[in-house]
């Protein structure tokens, strides 16, 4: 809201006009300035003139000499490119030094020879559009009307020594949409006293009703509609200083009819509409639902189709205006127009916000329903602006005014228990003071026993509870002065939950690992899951799709973190970054059916992904099963992985407790290529659900052995098709309690070992708690396990 | 005999003298004290001598194989000492050369801002909870007091699923759920991703963070909320720093206030950062609404409470100096390893 402070101040004389301090204080008690302008604050030393004689120059066709009279002993001497001005025109000058809007510098010099000391000004070169002052033609001088004083300072004549304040009005304040509202506002806040606003009409004759028949079918929706009637209209522009205002308020002037109609939506927060009466088929107009109506051309010109919801004003042959939103193209105010019917009503907020959202419109009138129309001025503000019509001569209003006005609303009567108010506050105000507080901002108060008794202003439709009122107080009382106190009560040590205690753990284990945590998006792209080449009915195609998304790239709910991390690893990859590690925590939204009709599943996952540094299967494999080891997880088996998005021979998946708790492997290449990978690159997707639940406690502690630890290495040559997991497992199986580890050191193919055999070298670790082994239990153990490959893997002892 | 016991001594210590390493000390050990050796031989030839003779001989012997001892000892243990001294040296290594250093990895800023706020809240007796991300209508808008068509939901352009499913706006639909599943005393944050149909562009981002609070008690006033975010203020931003409520209005808090702390850059003088005001926005809070407390089925007559919301992003921003939103979820590892360098 653009707050003209000159506009302002014809209804309130502020203690302190300064226009800082006012904001300051302003903001203070809620009103967030977004802004303070001052529209003349780029010129200087610009004043007005007056011509005394032309005479062309003579070296030049198109340049004229002119003396002007700018209020100094002698005239000054201008040449100008001009030529719409003659000797006696006042004209606005910039003098030698001067400044103009845009950092324009005017300095004395010579034009073709000729001195010149300075430059008549036209309306653009001022930043004075057109149609705030129309004898400012497209390419001369602007010629000033009027006899104004010479050697005045330009920016009065103009209406730019007007500084203007962009409040950013909260939600609950549609009465500070308005010029007056701002006022009482103002007064509160700010400090200062209200003038009269005296709305009185000169006598009138006729009668309304022989012009215009209104009715009213649906009230719930339309809770009030006035409407007057004036005749012989003469459309012509507004008066200068309704321009001024208009333009500083950032409205643009059209017509004194349609300004009226803007300023007095300004002044008092009332949209308003004027119709062409004689475009109203059988001059009688209906408020109601749009139903069979099926279509309307707005006044921009389209053709908007209907809803039956849609509340609109219809006349005898349809639909001519959508309430509220956007007048018809039918009954538009034209040049011709001679008979004006005005209407001023207060639709219902809801209504109108569902009908502009249907039809794609946004319009001034529109967000002032939806934040709430003040039903009780209503009427005030159409009096009002057939007043201006009557005071600016532009035409004849006739007499009586039509007001349905079927429920009007009760005076509230708010009651504040004033124990209350202070507990809400945190200070106790004394109920005395509260009342004063109250009084400064309209809103009646007596004190009953222990609670006040309020009744707000009509021009205050947003106090209802104890709680506003304790804000009003409390906005006013100042809340630089609140204090800062601390929690009492029952104390409870706080805690983190179950997720970010889990964090806690992992978060720091993944950074040692090396590997950056990124976030991404929740929602993905649908072409991702292609890129992942997942067949038609994978379960991750199954996703939730958002109706009004940002862009189909971001359109679907993800259900693996796999392509987040893939793209992740793509961009740093196309940055020329030869190796990264990652990884994410993130949900996957998993739904029950689609479209959604309940909430889906989100399940918590955690996400690895790397490339180079000799990142490999194994070193991925190692991560996982770091992470499942620190976390206390047993009886984890990894198995191949068919999932599409990884290479055939290097995907595997974790199961423990008969489910799939992590899939792993090197992203197939061309699901790398779609990524902007190149090379290898390596993702996981790690369950975290099944983390949680299987994650087990420290065990019991056990004090070290006191007896060495025996190894005795073999190596097995063996075929190639021998899973080496297994072979391991088998191996400490076999070799009894006594063992602590089989483990694995190397593996050989090549000379001397035949193609398609290799040869692997393991270590058995041998210890018993009580004793030192002894060679000939070592060597038992160690032959026993030897018969046990041979058996079972054909693999033996390397010669 | 006093004689060749002398040339044996001068003998060897002289040699000793000149001895170079440690061989050759225990070469010149082996000569005059070994088996063979010259002093040994002198020994054997006690025999020679009248038996009242030789205890005297062999007490002079004996002192003067011990001295010879103790010299080639010492010798020795010079020699290695030396040596020790030479290899020392010659290990010596450029100590400019560039060390080998672990990948270390990075945690995200939003994450290490939000887990700075939550442990500040946790310090101060908050409990965490955490809900859904795909929400519904009634915890999401209705229950903080946005009914349908409410204008104030135009401040949370909102991405549905559904007429009554869509990506939570804020945290807040958290607050409704434990107010209606937990009696007071409560004392909540609730961390999590929110979502707004917002354009990508360097200050707005469709999937931001939050941390809300709330806490619901008998007598909780708007000086309690004050006071905590003081202390979080303090937490978050150092000694010294304050706290300015500005008048506001939210639907589901009355009174509300927009919560800036003083600038930590300018100490509160006024700079850029704070647009020279020497304030900076960080979070809305206030006085849960008493409608909100009625739906959530807490009697707004017994118990007050405050709530308050922090905007993650917005926090990083300021505290890194982040030039652009977009950035943070780019993840490019340039970026990202710029807040590995330092607390």
């Amino acid at each position: 809201m653009l707050l003209p402070m000159k506009w302002l101040q014809e209804y309130i004389t502020l203690d302190n006009p300064d226009v800082q301090a006012y904001a300051k204080s302003m903001i203070m008690a809620g009103n967030a300035v977004e802004d303070v302008k001052d529209l003349g604050a780029e010129i200087d030393k610009v004043v007005v003139g007056r011509i005394l004689e032309v005479v062309k120059h003579p070296d030049s066709d198109h340049l004229s000499i002119c003396q002007v009279d700018v209020g100094q002993e002698e005239p000054v001497q201008i040449v100008t490119g001009a030529n719409n001005m003659q000797a006696g025109d006042y004209v606005p000058v910039a003098l030698d030094g001067s400044h103009l809007p845009g950092g324009v510098k005017i300095k004395k010099g010579k034009l073709r020879g000729v001195v010149s000391n300075g430059m008549m000004c036209s309306g653009e070169e001022l930043g004075v559009p057109q149609e705030v002052y129309p004898s400012n033609t497209d390419h001369g001088l602007l010629i000033l009307q009027g006899e104004p004083t010479i050697g005045e300072d330009i920016k009065p004549v103009l209406g730019l020594d007007e500084q203007v304040v962009d409040f950013e009005i909260l939600a609950n304040r549609p009465d500070c949409l308005s010029v007056l509202g701002l006022a009482y506002e103002s007064a509160a806040a700010a400090g200062g006293t209200m003038k009269e606003l005296k709305v009185q009409l000169a006598p009138m004759q006729g009668d309304v009703n022989e012009h215009v028949r209104i009715d009213v079918e649906d009230e719930t929706l339309c809770r009030r509609y006035c409407a007057r009637v004036v005749k012989n209209i003469k459309i012509e522009p507004s008066p200068l200083w309704m321009r001024q205002f208009l333009h500083a308020a950032g409205v643009r002037p059209i017509n004194n009819i349609v300004d009226i109609t803007n300023f007095v939506m300004l002044e008092m927060g009332q949209p308003m509409h004027a119709f062409d009466l004689d475009s109203v088929a059988g001059r009688h107009i209906i408020v109601r639902k749009a139903g069979e109506t099926k279509q309307l051309r707005t006044l921009d010109g389209k053709d908007r189709q209907l809803s039956p919801e849609m509340l609109v004003i219809a006349d005898e042959s349809g639909a001519t205006g959508l309430a509220g939103v956007m007048g018809g193209e039918g009954s538009e105010i034209t040049e011709n127009t001679k008979l004006v019917l005005f209407e001023s009503a207060c639709f219902d907020g809801a209504s109108i916000r569902q009908t502009g959202r249907a039809l794609g419109l946004r319009t001034e009138a529109q967000g002032r329903f939806e934040h709430g129309v003040n039903e009780k001025l209503v009427r005030l503000a159409l009096d009002r602006a057939v007043q201006l019509v009557q005071e600016l001569g532009a035409g004849e209003v006739v007499d009586g005014v039509i007001d349905i006005y079927p429920n009007p609303k009760p005076e509230e009567l708010v009651k504040a228990p004033v124990g209350y108010v202070q507990t809400l506050m945190g200070i106790d105000v004394p109920p005395e003071e509260m009342v004063a507080i109250l009084e400064k901002l309209c809103i009646r108060t007596t004190i009953s026993g222990d609670c006040l008794l309020c009744t707000p202003p009509v021009h205050r439709q947003d106090i209802h509870s104890g709680a506003d009122i304790a804000e009003e107080v409390l906005r006013l009382y100042g809340y630089d002065n609140i204090p800062e106190t601390s929690l009492r009560g029952e104390v409870k040590g706080g805690r983190l939950n179950a997720t970010l205690e889990r964090n806690s753990l992992l978060r720091p284990m993944l950074l040692g690992f090396g590997l950056y945590e990124t976030i991404s998006y929740s929602f993905i792209s649908p072409k991702w899951l292609d890129w992942l080449r997942l067949p038609q009915d994978a379960p991750e195609r199954k996703a939730a799709r958002i109706l009004n998304p940002i862009g189909e790239d971001y359109s679907i709910m993800r259900t693996t973190l796999i392509p987040s991390l893939l793209n992740t690893m793509g961009i740093n990859y196309s940055r020329s970054r030869a190796a990264f590690g990652c990884f994410e925590l993130g949900v996957r939204f998993l739904p029950k059916a689609l479209p959604l009709t309940e909430q889906p599943e989100e399940r918590p996952s955690l996400c690895l992904g790397a490339y180079g540094g000799g990142m490999d299967f194994y070193r991925l494999k190692g991560l996982v099963e770091t992470i499942f080891e620190r976390f206390g997880l047993e009886g984890v088996r990894f198995e191949r992985s068919s999932a599409a998005y990884l290479h055939p021979g290097r995907a595997a998946q974790a199961v423990a407790d008969g489910q799939v708790i992590a899939v792993l492997g090197q992203a197939h290449p061309d699901v790398a290529e779609r990524f902007a990978l190149e090379g290898e690159a390596y993702v996981a997707e790690l369950d975290l659900e099944a983390l949680d639940r299987l994650s087990g406690l420290v065990g019991k502690i056990k004090a070290p052995a006191r007896f060495p630890m025996v190894q005795r290495d073999m190596a097995l040559v063996m075929d190639e098709s021998v899973a080496v997991g297994e072979l391991l497992e088998e191996l400490k199986r076999c070799a009894g309690k006594l063992c602590q580890e089989a483990r694995l050191f190397d593996i050989y193919r090549g000379h001397p070992i035949a193609k398609g055999q290799k040869s692997v070298a393991i270590s058995l670790m041998l210890q018993a708690e009580d004793r030192t082994l002894t060679d000939a239990e070592i060597n038992a153990i160690f032959d026993k396990c030897l018969e046990m490959a041979k058996a079972k893997f054909n693999a033996v002892l390397r010669s | 005999m006093q004689n060749r016991l002398d040339e044996i001594r001068d003998g060897l210590l002289q040699k000793l003298q000149e001895a170079k390493d440690g061989q050759q000390v225990e070469q010149l050990r082996v000569a005059v004290l070994g088996r063979k050796g010259e002093l040994t031989a002198i020994m054997r030839t006690m025999g020679s001598l009248k038996p009242e003779e030789r205890p005297a001989f062999g007490q002079k012997v004996n002192q003067l194989r011990q001295r010879l001892e103790e010299a080639l000892d010492n010798k020795a243990q010079e020699i290695r000492e030396r040596e020790k001294e030479q290899r020392l040296k010659d290990e010596t290594l450029d100590v400019s050369i560039p060390g080998l250093r672990p990948e270390l990895g990075v945690e995200h800023p939003i994450t290490a801002t939000m887990n700075k706020i939550v442990k500040t809240f946790v310090g101060l007796g908050f409990s965490v909870v955490e809900g859904p991300e795909i929400e519904l209508d009634h915890f999401n808008f209705e229950l903080m007091n946005l009914p349908k068509n409410h204008p104030a939901r135009d401040a949370q352009d909102t991405l549905y699923f559904s007429e009554n499913i869509l990506l939570r706006t804020h945290t807040s639909p958290v607050q409704a759920r434990t107010m209606l599943s937990q009696r007071p005393p409560i004392r909540i944050i609730c961390p999590g991703r929110v979502y707004r149909a917002d354009e990508v562009d360097a200050t707005h981002s469709p999937v931001f963070s939050q941390c809300e609070g709330l806490v619901v008690d008998e007598g909780v006033t708007m000086a309690d909320l004050k006071g905590t975010l003081a202390s979080f203020a303090t937490a978050m931003y150092g000694e010294g720093v304050k706290v300015r409520f500005r008048p506001s209005f939210f639907p589901f808090t009355e009174p509300s206030a927009e919560v800036d702390v003083s600038c930590a850059a300018c100490k509160g003088k006024g700079c850029p950062t704070c647009k020279g005001t020497g304030w900076i926005e960080v979070l809305g809070a206030g006085m849960v609404n008493p409608h909100v407390l009625e739906m959530c089925g807490i009697d707004p007559n017994r118990y007050t409470g405050f709530a308050f919301g922090i905007g993650i992003e917005r926090v990083a921003i300021l505290k890194y100096n982040i030039p652009d939103m977009r950035l943070l979820y780019e993840n490019d590892a340039r970026f990202l390893q710029q807040f590995g360098k330092g607390r």
